[in-house]
C-alpha cells in the first residue's frame, strides 16, 4: 500500500540534503573562469524560443477569447456557454506558460497585474466585479478607461470569476436583468487581456529583444533576472498555489484558496507553469542536459505529477485521502528548485537575486 | 557560527580596495555609498560606490553582513553580520579596509543594525540575550577598541533598526518582535504572538520613555526599519506575518509629537507590497519618503508630512534605499537589478551602469 506522506517526507529530506551540497562554497576556493554558456546568447534564446512564441501565443488566445465574448453576447439567451469556456480555457493554458516570467515589458505599466491579480486579497477581483456591475454609467467599461479602473479587475483572475462563479453565469447564460452589464464586463476585460497581451508581445519584438541583441550588459542581466525569475516561478507554486490551499496541516487545509479553483484548473495552471519553466530552463543552458541534469530531470517530475495528480488540487489538500499527493507534487517542485538553484546560475557565470527569497 | 579569522583577514588583505580621494561631503563631488552585496563569484562584500556608479571598494566580508552605520567625526563604518550574526567588522571608509572585527558577547547575537551616538564615542548595537529572548542594546566604547562597555533593554523583543533622534540622546528602536535563536537560524518562535512596538529611549541611562503598539488587530506586524528625518520624524517600515492574504498598512510615520499614524496607499498599491517593506528612506529634503518591497518588486513613495500617497516604480527585487544627491532621489538597490536614482516625481529610475549591476545588492544602503 502506497504512503504517500512518507513519499513527500523522503523527498523533502532529499531536498534537504542537496540543498546542503550546493550550498555557497568559500570564497577562497573560488576561481574567475569563463562560464560554460554566454548569458546574453542564453537570454536571446529564451526570448526566441519561449518568450515571443509565448506572448503571441497568449496575444492571438486573448483575441479570440475577445470575439467569442462579442459572439457570445450579440446571441439571443438562453444560451450555451461552451465556447467562452473553450476559449478561457485556450487562453488561460497560453497564459500559465509565460505566468513565471516577470523579466521584460509585463514588468512595465503593471501589465503583470493586469493579466492576473492572484492570490486574490481582500477578494480583490470580487470586489472590483461588483463594483463594476454596480458603476451608475458604463463609460468606465470603454476600452479607453477601462486600465484605469482597479487592476484586481482587468485579468484572468476576474474573467474566471465572472465566467465560472455560478451566480453570474447563470445570469449570462440564462439572460435577466444583470446579463446586458455582465457582458460589458465580460466584453472589457477580455478586450484588456488582449490589449494588454498584444502590447507586451509587440513590446518584446521590437524593443526587448533588439536590446539584448545588441548590449552585452543588457544580455547579462537579462539572464540573471531569466534565471530568478525561474527560481522564484517555483517558489510561487510551492508557497502560494500549493501552500495555501494546503496551509500548515488538515484542519488548516482551504480548497477555495487554490488558483482558478471555481473553473478545476488549478493543477492544469501548475502543470503548465512548469512546462514553461522547463522550457525557459532548457534555453539558458542550450538543450545541454549534462549542464542542468538535475534540474531537466527533477522538474520533468514535477511536471509529471501536476499533470497526473489530483485536478483539483483544493479540494485535494482538504481530503485526507488525496493530501498526501499535493504534499508529495510541492515536495517534487522544491527539489527541482533547489536542483535549479545550484545548477543554472554556474552555469551561466551568474548569481541570482535574493532579497525577495531571504529578506530581514 | 563561529568567524575563521585567520581566513577572513587573508581575504582582507586580497580585498580590491581602491582609496577615496578626500570626504565625501565635499562640495561638488557625487554622493558616497555603502552597502553589503554577493560578488560573482559568490563572496559575501562590503562596497563603497559613487552615486554616480563608480564602484571605490569591495572587500571581502566572513559572512553574509546586512547594514553599516557610519562613525562621526572618525573615518570608520561598521559593518553588522546579517541576524542572528555574531560579529561586527570596522572598516576605514576610505578604503574599504578592515580594521578589526569584534565578536558578540557571549550569549548574545546581533540583529543587523546599530547607531553611533552623535559624538561618535559609543555604537549602540541591536542584540539578543539569547536564552530569554530579551532585546538589549549592546554599548561599544568606540575609542577604546570597540569594547563592550554595558548593555540596555529595549522594552521589547527582537528589536532590529534603531536611529537617534536628532540633536538628542534618545534614540528610537523597532522592536520587531520576533523571537529567533542562532540555533534554529531565522525562524519565527513566536508566531501569533509578535508583540511588536516602537521604543524611544535613554539609552546612557536605559530609561524607556515611550512604548507604541500598534494594537491588537496588527499585532503580527513587525516594525522592521527606520529613517529619521533631520525633525526628529520618525519613519518606519514593517513585514506582516500573519494571514499571508491579509491587506495591512505597511509605512508609518512617529511625528515629533509622538503620535504615530499609519500611511494609506490605494488598495491595488498596497496589495502590490505583498505585506513586506524592505526598507525605508527620506530623500536628502526629509520631505518625501520611500518604501521598498522586494517581494513586491516595488518602491512607493510619498509626502511625509502630510502622508499623501506619491506612486510607485517597478523594480525587480528592488530592497536597499538611501538619500539621493538632491531632493526629490533615492538611490535604490536590487539583488538582481543593480542600482539605481528614483526621480520623485515622476518616480522614473535613471541606472547607474554595469558595474555596479553586477553584484546582488543585499537588503540596505548608507549614504555617507
Amino acid at each position: 500500500m502506497r504512503s504517500p506522506p512518507t513519499l513527500a517526507a523522503a523527498l523533502l529530506a532529499t531536498a534537504l540534503v542537496t540543498a546542503v551540497a550546493v550550498g555557497p562554497v568559500p570564497a577562497s576556493a573560488q576561481a574567475p573562469s569563463p562560464p560554460p554558456i554566454d548569458p546574453q546568447a542564453a537570454a536571446i534564446r529564451v526570448a526566441e524560443r519561449v518568450l515571443l512564441p509565448g506572448y503571441d501565443d497568449l496575444a492571438g488566445a486573448t483575441a479570440a477569447q475577445e470575439d467569442a465574448w462579442r459572439t457570445f453576447c450579440a446571441g439571443a439567451t438562453p444560451r450555451d456557454a461552451a465556447t467562452l469556456d473553450d476559449a478561457f480555457d485556450i487562453a488561460a493554458d497560453a497564459y500559465a506558460r509565460i505566468e513565471p516570467v516577470r523579466y521584460g515589458p509585463v514588468a512595465e505599466d503593471f501589465r503583470y497585474e493586469r493579466l492576473a491579480f492572484w492570490p486574490e486579497r481582500r477578494d480583490a477581483a470580487g470586489r472590483a466585479l461588483a463594483q463594476l456591475e454596480g458603476l451608475p454609467d458604463e463609460s468606465l467599461l470603454a476600452p479607453e478607461r477601462f486600465p484605469d479602473t482597479s487592476v484586481a479587475g482587468q485579468g484572468f483572475t476576474a474573467m474566471e470569476r465572472l465566467l465560472y462563479e455560478e451566480d453570474t453565469r447563470a445570469a449570462l447564460v440564462e439572460g435577466g436583468a444583470r446579463e446586458a452589464r455582465l457582458c460589458t464586463i465580460g466584453i472589457a476585460i477580455a478586450h484588456a487581456l488582449a490589449e494588454t497581451s498584444g502590447e507586451i508581445a509587440d513590446a518584446w519584438r521590437d524593443e526587448a529583444l533588439p536590446a539584448l541583441v545588441a548590449d552585452a550588459q543588457e544580455g547579462r542581466r537579462a539572464a540573471t533576472r531569466l534565471a530568478t525569475d525561474l527560481l522564484s516561478g517555483l517558489e510561487a507554486i510551492e508557497t502560494l498555489k500549493l501552500g495555501l490551499p494546503l496551509g500548515e496541516s488538515l484542519d488548516d487545509a482551504r480548497a477555495s484558496r487554490a488558483e482558478m479553483w471555481r473553473s478545476g484548473r488549478s493543477a492544469r495552471q501548475i502543470a503548465l507553469n512548469l512546462a514553461g519553466l522547463e522550457a525557459t530552463a532548457r534555453a539558458l543552458v542550450d538543450e545541454d542536459a549534462a549542464l542542468a541534469p538535475d534540474t531537466l530531470r527533477y522538474l520533468a517530475q514535477a511536471e509529471r505529477l501536476a499533470a497526473q495528480g489530483p485536478a483539483d488540487i483544493g479540494e485535494a489538500a482538504a481530503d485526507p485521502e488525496r493530501r498526501g499527493r499535493v504534499l508529495l507534487l510541492s515536495a517534487a517542485i522544491a527539489t527541482a528548485r533547489t536542483a535549479a538553484a545550484g545548477e543554472i546560475p554556474p552555469a551561466l557565470g551568474i548569481v541570482t537575486g535574493f532579497n525577495a527569497l531571504d529578506g530581514d | 557560527m563561529a568567524i575563521d579569522r585567520r581566513s577572513f583577514l587573508a581575504g582582507i588583505g586580497a580585498a580590491a580596495a581602491l582609496a577615496l580621494s578626500g570626504g565625501s561631503a565635499r562640495a561638488g563631488s557625487p554622493a558616497v555609498y555603502v552597502a553589503c552585496a554577493r560578488a560573482g563569484d559568490g563572496s559575501q562584500r562590503v562596497c563603497g560606490f559613487t552615486g554616480e556608479g563608480r564602484l571605490l571598494f569591495s572587500t571581502a566580508l566572513p559572512e553574509r553582513g546586512h547594514d553599516v552605520a557610519a562613525r562621526p567625526g572618525s573615518d570608520e563604518l561598521v559593518v553588522f553580520a546579517r541576524r542572528p550574526g555574531d560579529w561586527m567588522a570596522v572598516v576605514e571608509r576610505g578604503s574599504g579596509r578592515v580594521t578589526r572585527v569584534v565578536l558578540a558577547a557571549e550569549g548574545r547575537h546581533f540583529y543587523g543594525h546599530g547607531a553611533f551616538s552623535a559624538d561618535g564615542r559609543v555604537l549602540w548595537a541591536t542584540e539578543s540575550r539569547i536564552e530569554t529572548g530579551a532585546g538589549v542594546l549592546g554599548a561599544y566604547d568606540c575609542a577604546a577598541g570597540y569594547a563592550r562597555i554595558g548593555e540596555v533593554e529595549t522594552g521589547g523583543i527582537g528589536p532590529h533598526d534603531l536611529a537617534f533622534l536628532p540633536g538628542t540622546d534618545r534614540l528610537v528602536v523597532a522592536n520587531g518582535g520576533i523571537r529567533t535563536h542562532p540555533e534554529t537560524g531565522r525562524e519565527i518562535l513566536n508566531p501569533g504572538a509578535l508583540a511588536p512596538s516602537l521604543a524611544v529611549l535613554r539609552p546612557e541611562s536605559g530609561e524607556v520613555e515611550e512604548v507604541v503598539e500598534l494594537g491588537p488587530d496588527l499585532a503580527d506586524l513587525s516594525i522592521r526599519h527606520l529613517a529619521v528625518a533631520g525633525d526628529g520624524a520618525t519613519v518606519f517600515g514593517c513585514q506582516y506575518a500573519g494571514d499571508p492574504l491579509a491587506v495591512v498598512p505597511l509605512v508609518g510615520v512617529r511625528e515629533t509629537s509622538g503620535r504615530v499614524r499609519l500611511l494609506e496607499m490605494p488598495e491595488d498599491d498596497l496589495i502590490s507590497m505583498e505585506n513586506y517593506v524592505g526598507s525605508v528612506a527620506l530623500d536628502p529634503s526629509g520631505a518625501i519618503l520611500c518604501a521598498t518591497s522586494p517581494h513586491g518588486s516595488v518602491a512607493a513613495f510619498f509626502e511625509r508630512a502630510s502622508g499623501r500617497y506619491l506612486g510607485r516604480r517597478r523594480m525587480s527585487d528592488v530592497c536597499g534605499a538611501a538619500p539621493g544627491d538632491v531632493a526629490g532621489t533615492f538611490l535604490v538597490t536590487s539583488g538582481n537589478d543593480g542600482v539605481a536614482i528614483a526621480r520623485v516625481p515622476p518616480g522614473d529610475l535613471a541606472d547607474l551602469g554595469a558595474e555596479l549591476a553586477g553584484m546582488v545588492w543585499d537588503n540596505h544602503a548608507l549614504r555617507l
